[in-house]
């Protein structure tokens, strides 16, 4: 270890990302050079100093109180919830447990729902951007299984662009929407083998809303920075038991 | 969602109430950050907390629950800035001009005897402008390790960029912000480079018009 190795690996070591080895090296290092200990001291001390000034910020108490109060309400709902009769809590209950143990005992499907989360997240963007057209000429070329565009366009939901990929394993089409300047993602595919009969659900997961239904043979995850109520007027479907 | 899943319910709030909400200031740090304004930082806070209450049975246990919810608000203002057609800026297009910034810098020149630590008298109001004038994505990576504690792995998953960006953003950022920095307190060495990089806060204006899109 030399200063100059030293200066390199500078952030690494304070930041806490190098392994014990390493950081045993640098410390020997620092220990018999002053100039390097100068500089880690010194920089150590700065992160210190900006640390402690920044985390001084908070947020208002309105802000704590207003999510505090949301929170609280939505609990109140949920212990409301169980003053439901005994006979048919004991039931719901077992039905539950049921519901675990079935989790637990079959090894994890593939799960496309995920896939299309993040696919959405990463919008790596379309193999073919264009209207309803160009997808469909795109798609009759390219796409792994008979598709069908999922969602009927409307004055303000407009089909803009496609592309063809894998979702966890199954093949899959993703279409990206525009429902008046927000985009979100519909991801079309084949039910997975052995998942049974897909009913319709909606999810919320890291922060977006999640729409899967079955749709004439295959399944529809739309996924989207959308309120419910917006996602179910686009997917009426999605609600129709 | 059947009515059976109200006791989990209840022990999810529970769970939420204990690992979500003691991170409420550092989700405003954040998004004062990213917003630069307290209304809409305010605004984002709540729906990312809704949010994050919606989906907790996403989040997974275990996890850091800070870096979980950061991830939510960021992408919550970005499709915020997507919807409102804003331009976001590709940071890391401007590498060179950094460098240029960066031109003769020695993270030794402050260091060097001990009243030249000077950096360390810095005001809050100080360090924040320094800041602020980093390109928004160097700014979020330095304060989410300097302040938040995130390690690279999760600023990684928080931003949605691989490590090596990330160390990247955090190399140039922070000598960026200690340099502006070190001028603001005129504790700059004379022919340390000024001259070579200029003045380069202009150029990183939030959103430049006609600026190139990430593709976002």
């Amino acid at each position: 270890m030399d200063c100059n190795t030293l200066a390199r690996y500078l952030d690494l070591y304070l930041d806490g990302e190098l392994a014990a080895e390493e950081r045993g090296e640098i410390e020997t290092h620092v220990r018999g050079c002053e100039a390097c200990r100068r500089l880690v001291q010194g920089e150590a001390r700065f992160r210190a100093v900006l640390r402690q000034q920044l985390l001084s910020v908070r947020a208002p108490g309105s802000l704590h109180r207003q999510v505090r109060e949301h929170l609280e309400s939505r609990r109140r709902f949920a212990r409301a919830s169980w003053g439901m009769p005994l006979a048919y809590a004991a039931a719901v209950a077992s039905v539950a447990v049921l519901g675990y143990a079935v989790v637990a005992t079959y090894p994890k499907a593939p799960d496309p729902v995920a896939g299309a989360v993040a696919a959405h997240v990463a919008a790596s963007g379309p193999e073919v951007s264009g209207d309803r057209q160009q997808v469909d000429t795109f798609l009759k070329a390219n796409a792994p299984f008979s598709y069908r565009l999922p969602l009927q366009e409307r004055e303000g939901l407009r089909l803009v662009g496609a592309r063809v990929t894998r979702l966890n394993g199954i093949p899959a089409v993703l279409y990206q929407y525009d429902a008046g300047g927000r985009r979100f993602t519909v991801a079309q595919y084949p039910p997975p083998t052995g998942s049974g009969e897909v009913s319709p659900r909606l999810d919320h997961r890291d922060g977006y809303t999640v729409a899967t239904y079955p749709d004439q043979g295959l399944v529809q995850t739309l996924v989207g920075d959308l309120p419910e109520g917006e996602v179910s007027r686009i997917v009426p479907a999605a609600w129709s038991r | 969602m059947g009515t059976w899943s109200f006791g989990r319910r209840a022990r999810q709030r529970n769970r939420f109430e204990i690992e979500a909400m003691p991170h409420l200031d550092a989700a405003y740090r954040f998004a004062l950050s990213m917003t630069r304004d307290a209304v809409e930082a305010d605004d984002l806070v709540q729906e990312t907390f809704l949010k994050a209450l919606r989906s907790f049975d996403t989040y997974q246990e275990g996890t850091n629950c800070k870096a979980w919810l950061f991830r939510i608000l960021r992408n919550t203002w970005i499709n915020r800035l997507r919807g409102g057609s804003r331009e976001v800026m590709a940071d890391d297009a401007m590498e060179s001009i950094q460098d240029a910034a960066l031109a003769g810098w020695d993270d030794r020149s402050f260091y060097r005897s001990p009243d030249e630590a000077s950096l360390l008298r810095a005001t809050r109001d100080e360090i924040q402008a320094a800041l602020a004038a980093l390109p928004p994505d160097f700014r979020q990576a330095v304060e989410l390790s300097d302040v938040e504690g995130l390690s690279y792995k999760e600023i990684a998953d928080v931003m949605g960029t691989p490590i090596g960006t990330v160390m990247s953003r955090l190399y140039r950022g922070r000598r960026l912000m200690r340099r502006r920095l070190s001028r603001t307190l005129g504790i700059e060495e004379p022919g340390g480079g000024v001259e070579a990089g200029g003045e380069v806060v202009p150029l990183f204006g939030e959103r430049i018009a006609g600026g190139a899109n990430h593709g976002l």
